[in-house]
């Protein structure tokens, strides 16, 4: 992002209504530009509200990070470069560079890293926090050539991975990585002299948008993509399995193919990360069966579903896979080693990001996994991520399941069990991940930091509930969240959703019927508002309301019991 | 960019700092006239002129962002017209 787009970006910014986003960000040099690029950053993920970054004062990186706690700021930015651990390391303050400057300088850098680690970990619990670590080159400081590297210089280095892992081991405290940043700005660019001198500002404008960047996606972390739909000739494997045959497609190094393993090795990890992962391929759906059942195949077969193997446009494959996960084009990467195909496919749904997969370029085909690992990740996996792939086979497998007569008696028959905890736990990520990644069922869009929802849902007086559920076609995990506010004999729901792979089941009508049951209250009031997704919560609280969809909704106790329909559930642990 | 005069260019600079002067009052504006033409202003100035002319300033060169002739002249006398 160019100076100029990002003050034209805050200026738009600042023309929204509502409460602004509040970060804090401490830096012991002037952050001057390093400001600018991190609210134009913010800006868009913030959503309809302005983004605002206050800063510190000059010179005193530790004071700035203690008042964080008070400055009631959202989140935080920490940024910590050579001169705040001591002056010797920095340009615009004097402390020596002879050999008898040396013999406390790693001594120093110790004391100071430690008292802003400390700083860091005492504020880091109460709000999320981002941290960049020294990310500018040495000034010449070592007596030693440039290519030695002097054990002076190894044990400040040390020192500084050593408080970084401390700080990325902490719940809260997300470190920005030095891969990344060197992949996009060689250390030698990222400074600027002239600035620092002149302003007190160490970086260049490049840099300091790359640090703002990356800052801003730590502090909210855009989502990861959900699936990714693969070809297989020539992508997964070399060569056409309907030319070549089973046996002659491969991936290995002796046919100097073993790009395609990696990229197989990449499906995997992608799909043990929860990523959903399926096969759009112009073949014979037995011979592409046989191919997938190969022994020595890296992809775990049980990972990829749906697999649509025919003769016919891969738009429909796309489309037959994105109704089977039920998840939107916008969620989902497309490989193909074809640029037609991924053309055709990018006609007919222009939100799928395509992706060419050149298998005589591995170079080209090495960037490739890492953008795909880029989009998929995420820093905290949780159990539901390993369900997800087999709970959308088992949701294909309830909805076409040939055992019984009815709907009704297919509801009957699924054995299943909901589990509502009322235990919120502010440490673990999957409420807020359901609270805002869900669209469809979803009552009003609102998506909530991780204080706000500590607000809801952590203090007496307040409503949490959680919602778990299994059937005979395996466990789906948590499920559903809904935060609500006892007022009297009302009950005043603010939060509601519920995953799309748990539709259909009734789970709903079970979970308006606990509310009901353990608060004793005779009216439900939802904070609802449409929004361009959420039609099957609309349609939902429409059956059991007389409202004109306008907020709040009221449901009555009496009306729900006349309306609901019956549900099968037994109670889990 | 190609069309478009040295003066329109420096004035969409500083036009983006200073959102509340009209385009006619940007080529007599300064340190001198307005008040929040201040050091940070004048830093920023810097940074978008060499982003949008590529050129680098010398640590003495931040001075002539105090007005707007100043950074005109300084542009023209390093022939950054297009």
């Amino acid at each position: 992002m160019k100076l100029r787009e990002a003050l034209q970006v805050i200026r738009n910014s600042d023309l929204r209504e509502g409460k602004p986003f509040k970060v804090y960000l401490a830096a012991g040099f002037e952050p001057l530009h390093l400001r600018t690029f991190l609210a134009a950053h913010l800006a868009g993920p913030v959503g309809d509200r302005p983004a605002e970054v206050e800063c510190g004062l000059f010179g005193d990186l530790a004071g700035n990070i203690e008042r964080i706690a008070s400055s009631g700021a959202h989140a935080a930015a920490v940024v910590i470069e050579w001169s705040d651990l001591d002056p010797r390391l920095g340009l615009r303050r004097l402390g020596g560079w002879g050999q008898d400057s040396h013999t406390d300088l790693v001594a120093s850098v110790r004391s100071r890293l430690a008292t802003i680690t400390s700083a860091i970990i005492e504020v880091g619990s109460s709000l999320p926090l981002a941290v960049s670590m020294p990310s500018l080159p040495f000034v010449p400081v070592f007596p030693s050539r440039h290519e030695y590297a002097s054990v002076t210089e190894l044990e400040i280095m040390h020192l500084k991975a050593e408080a970084a892992v401390r700080l990325a081991r902490l719940g809260g405290v997300k470190l920005l990585s030095e891969t990344y940043l060197s992949l996009l700005r060689e250390p030698g660019k990222r400074g600027d002299i002239t600035s620092e001198l002149a302003t007190g500002f160490p970086y260049s404008l490049e840099h300091a948008s790359i640090v703002a960047a990356a800052l801003a996606d730590l502090i909210i972390p855009p989502p990861p993509r959900k699936g990714l739909i693969t070809d297989l000739d020539d992508t997964v494997w070399r060569g056409l399995i309907g030319e070549d045959g089973l046996a002659a497609v491969s991936w290995d190094i002796e046919n100097r193919s073993h790009i395609h393993a990696l990229y197989q090795q990449t499906l995997n990890a992608i799909a043990e990360a929860g990523g959903l992962i399926a096969v759009a391929t112009r073949n014979d759906p037995e011979l592409v069966a046989e191919g997938l059942a190969r022994h020595d195949l890296v992809l775990a077969a049980k990972s990829v579903f749906p697999v649509k193997a025919h003769w016919g446009p891969k738009s429909q494959s796309v489309r037959e896979i994105l109704d089977a996960w039920n998840i939107g084009a916008g969620d989902v990467i497309f490989v193909d080693d074809n640029p037609l195909e991924l053309a055709e496919v990018a006609a007919a749904f222009p939100e799928i990001e395509c992706r060419l997969f050149e298998a005589r370029s591995p170079e080209s085909a090495y960037n490739l996994l890492r953008h795909l690992r880029h989009a998929f990740g995420k820093s905290v996996v949780t159990a539901e991520d390993s369900l997800r792939g087999a709970s959308i086979r088992a949701a294909q497998s309830f909805r076409s399941s040939p055992d019984v007569s009815s709907p009704e008696d297919l509801l009957a028959s699924l054995e299943a069990e909901l589990t509502v905890s009322e235990s919120f736990d502010p440490d673990d990520p999957r409420p807020l991940e359901l609270i805002n990644k869900t669209n469809q069922f979803n009552l009003n869009g609102k998506r909530l930091t991780t204080d706000e929802l500590k607000s809801l849902a952590g203090t007496p007086g307040k409503i949490f509930l959680e919602v778990s559920y299994a059937d005979r076609f395996g466990p789906l995990g948590r499920i559903s969240v809904l935060l609500a506010t006892l007022d009297g004999q009302i009950a005043r729901v603010s939060t509601w959703v519920m995953s799309c792979r748990a539709f259909s089941r009734r789970i709903e009508y079970a979970i308006l019927d606990h509310l009901f049951a353990t608060t004793g209250v005779s009216v439900v009031e939802l904070d609802f508002q449409a929004t361009a997704r959420n039609t099957p919560i609309r349609e939902f609280l429409s059956s059991l309301s007389d409202a004109n969809g306008e907020a709040p909704l009221r449901i009555e106790k009496s009306t729900f019991e006349r309306s609901r329909p019956p549900t099968y559930f037994g109670r889990g642990a | 960019m190609i069309g478009r005069s040295l003066e329109d260019r420096l004035t969409d600079c500083v036009a983006i700092v200073f959102p509340e002067l009209s385009r006619d009052e940007i080529p007599r504006a300064g340190g001198a006239s307005l008040a929040n033409w201040d050091s940070l202003a004048m830093v920023t100035l810097v940074s978008l002129v060499e982003e949008e002319f590529d050129v680098h300033f010398s640590i003495d060169e931040y001075q002539l962002a105090a007005s707007y002739a100043l950074l005109l002249d300084h542009l023209k006398s390093t022939n950054r017209d297009v």
